[in-house]
């Protein structure tokens, strides 16, 4: 063999491993997602619901939620231009809470007293990620 | 000419004398004595008039005489009916609303029902009486909520429209409390969580003060349905979006009086662009402004006063708008059209923004039809990422759709990411019918994310030794047992077995500990093992043993 197929070789080799890690980037980045409580759902709790002149009043802005659902900062893995990936440094708990009605027939009373928590269940966690290169990840 | 002249003359002679002679005859008449104007003197002697009009009528009386001495002008006291009670005050009848509520509550949680059922009576009876007295109840509530409110934000210190409109409002300056207040930013109103805590006297208050508001609006507006004539409730109307931009408790009790309610209409429909216009510039809540845009709208359509294809037309119009108000409300009313629908989520993906695709798609789980909202969430579902909440806003809804939906997806074996989705929408719910479907996930669906998200159903609503057996069948596999990631999901599903047999927590603890668990959940481990067990668990090493 001389210089010249060594060489070829050798280019070959490095465009190949070269191609290969290229390949292996994943091409993502971690995007933030903010912290997040939100209810879902409604049960008919008590309320102030009164009749004025035959006509029904009630107050659906202070119904008791059904449930709702806690979601702490994290990450979301998203498509990147650029030759990177993510890392998972950590996992953030999430919390679903489930509400139940205590009394059904006033019409005038603190919310709070009526609507109560009645359990909290934790939910599969979300994932703590950062963005970094990928050259960082191929030996 | 020369002829007419001596006939005017005499003519004009003629009348000054006749002027004259009437005039001295009437003063005559006027001084003659004992002629006066008949009075009801003899009426009013008979009916005893009020202490506090007479007591005015001899001030009068008195003032007059001294001005003009010569003329003994003679008052009559009018005549004011006697009422039977005394006159209310409205913010007096909200205070006794609120301590009449207050009491209503303390007797409902010492367990005195009669007496709670008997004060509510009351309650609702005295309500009706202070709508009856008064008809401009919302007018009055709106300024008591504005009172409430305090001053303007800190941040806003510049002149900005929130301030314009707050000079230009007719309920401005109508509290001397607006600076001083001490029960501002205490309101459930203006938290979203109801796990905060607030004065419950403040939500008392507002709770009486909404409920005024409704009912003067159902009032009113049932009144312009009969006579077909809405001046006055455009007006509450009116009033109401002209305090939301004075702050947040207006805001949050315009949104409560008016989001999804019948009175928004075209009249209101430069004052919602407004709000919008406000919330462009961080100066009014986007999802109250996105409200009252949707309800525009549909009230617009449901009255009539625009068409559906109208609104659609429109809509495609905003769908290039600038403001996200906007665009949601476009994309919302579009989705809501099937011949419009594929148009907008092709349009939607194509546009790639993640957050509007998240408020549509949140929108769509509360409103459309459950199977519409799949369909949407489905085409959606590249740009959502994870949005697991909003399964459960479907399953809240139609837990046998989403059930369906399923298993449609299982036997295709397809979108995994929406498989999970759909176990969270059903097995998270309060009620144990999710339980079945996360059954038919752990044992057959082929995605370690979907049984896993199975598995945490188990530990909310099955028997402990039933949670336990899901648990340890996933420990069981590979693709999870080698996953720091996905055991560190599982050290988290344990926790919803704290306080139920803490011998399942002791086994599955000690298996656990036997494993590549990450330092974080290690640490999870150990303190829920501390919390449940006896001699706290012993301490959890690295790598068991």
């Amino acid at each position: 063999m001389n210089l010249r197929s060594l060489c070829v070789a050798l280019a070959v080799t490095f465009f190949a491993v070269a191609s290969t890690a290229q390949d292996s980037c994943p091409r993502t980045k971690a995007q933030h997602v903010p912290e997040r409580f939100s209810f879902k759902g409604q049960q008919a709790c008590p309320g102030i619901t009164i009749n004025v002149g035959g006509a029904n009043v009630s107050t659906p802005g202070q119904n008791c939620p059904l449930l709702a659902t806690h979601y702490p900062d994290h990450e979301l893995e998203v498509p990147s231009g650029s030759e990177t990936l993510v890392a998972v440094h950590a996992q953030a708990p999430t919390y679903v809470y489930h509400f139940a009605c205590e009394r059904d027939w006033f019409l005038v009373i603190p919310w709070g007293s009526t609507c109560q928590l009645s359990a909290r269940f934790a939910g599969v966690p979300v994932l703590r990620m950062t963005t970094i290169p990928c050259a960082q990840t191929t030996p | 000419m020369q002829q007419r002249e001596p006939s005017g003359s005499q003519r004009s002679t003629v009348l000054y004398l006749l002027c004259l002679a009437g005039g001295i005859a009437i003063a005559a008449l006027w001084m003659w004595p004992g002629h006066d104007i008949p009075t009801h003197d003899t009426d009013v002697a008979s009916v005893p008039p009020a202490p506090r009009v007479l007591a005015q009528a001899e001030i009068v009386a008195v003032n007059t005489a001294s001005t003009q001495p010569t003329q003994a002008i003679e008052r009559v006291a009018v005549v004011v009916p006697a009422s039977s009670r005394p006159l209310l005050v409205f913010e007096e009848c909200v205070a006794r609303l609120c301590d009449m509520g207050v009491q209503v509550a303390e007797l409902a949680q010492d367990d005195e029902v009669d007496d709670a059922r008997a004060l509510d009576k009351k309650v609702r009876a005295f309500f009706d009486e202070v709508l009856d007295e008064f008809a401009d109840a919302g007018e009055r509530s709106l300024g008591m909520v504005i009172e409430m409110t305090g001053a303007p934000d800190v941040k806003d210190e510049s002149p900005s429209p929130t301030s314009s409109l707050q000079d230009t409002s007719p309920l401005q300056n109508t509290s001397p409390l607006q600076d001083t207040s001490p029960l501002q930013n205490t309101s459930p109103l203006q938290n979203s969580s109801p796990l905060q805590n607030t004065s419950p006297l403040q939500n008392t208050r507002l709770g009486v003060l909404q409920v005024f508001l409704q009912a003067e609006l159902a009032r009113r507006n049932k009144i312009a349905e009969q006579v077909e004539d809405r001046v006055r409730i455009d007006a509450l109307v009116q009033s109401i979006l002209d305090s939301m931009p004075i702050g947040t408790l207006p805001a949050e009790m315009g949104n409560r009086c008016l989001h999804k309610g019948s009175f928004l209409r075209g009249v209101h429909e430069s004052s919602v662009l407004n709000l919008l216009q406000l919330a462009g510039k961080d100066q009014f809540p986007r999802d109250i402004a996105t409200n009252m845009l949707l309800t525009l709208w549909d009230n617009m359509l449901a009255s009539g006063e625009r068409t559906s294809s109208e609104l659609s037309q429109l809509a495609l119009l905003r769908l290039d708008a600038s403001d996200p108000s906007e665009i949601l409300a476009a994309c919302r009313h579009l989705l809501g059209e099937p011949n419009y629908r594929a148009v907008v989520l092709a349009w939607l993906r194509e546009r790639k923004d993640r957050a509007l695709a998240g408020n549509i798609a949140e929108l769509a789980a509360k409103e459309f039809p459950v199977r519409d909202a799949l369909e949407v969430l489905r085409e959606l579902s590249p740009l959502l990422g994870h949005r697991r909440g909003i399964y459960l806003a479907l399953g809240i809804r139609g837990p046998e759709v989403i059930a369906d939906a399923y298993r449609q997806h299982l036997a295709a074996n397809n979108q995994p990411e929406i498989r999970r989705e759909l176990i969270m929408g059903v097995g998270m719910l309060p009620d144990a019918a999710g339980l079945k479907l996360a059954e038919l996930a752990i044992a057959n669906d082929p995605a370690p994310d979907v049984r896993i998200q199975a598995m945490f159903v188990f530990t909310i609503h099955a028997p402990p030794a039933m949670a336990e057996q899901a648990v340890s069948q996933l420990l069981d596999e590979p693709a999870i047992a080698n996953s720091q990631v996905h055991l560190g999901a599982i050290v988290m599903a344990l926790h919803n077995l704290e306080h139920g047999d803490p011998n399942t927590i002791a086994r599955l603890g000690a298996r656990l500990t036997s494993m590549s668990l990450s330092a974080q959940s290690r640490e999870s481990l150990t303190q829920l093992m501390a919390r449940c067990l006896p001699n706290g668990g012993g301490t959890v090493r690295p790598g068991g043993g």
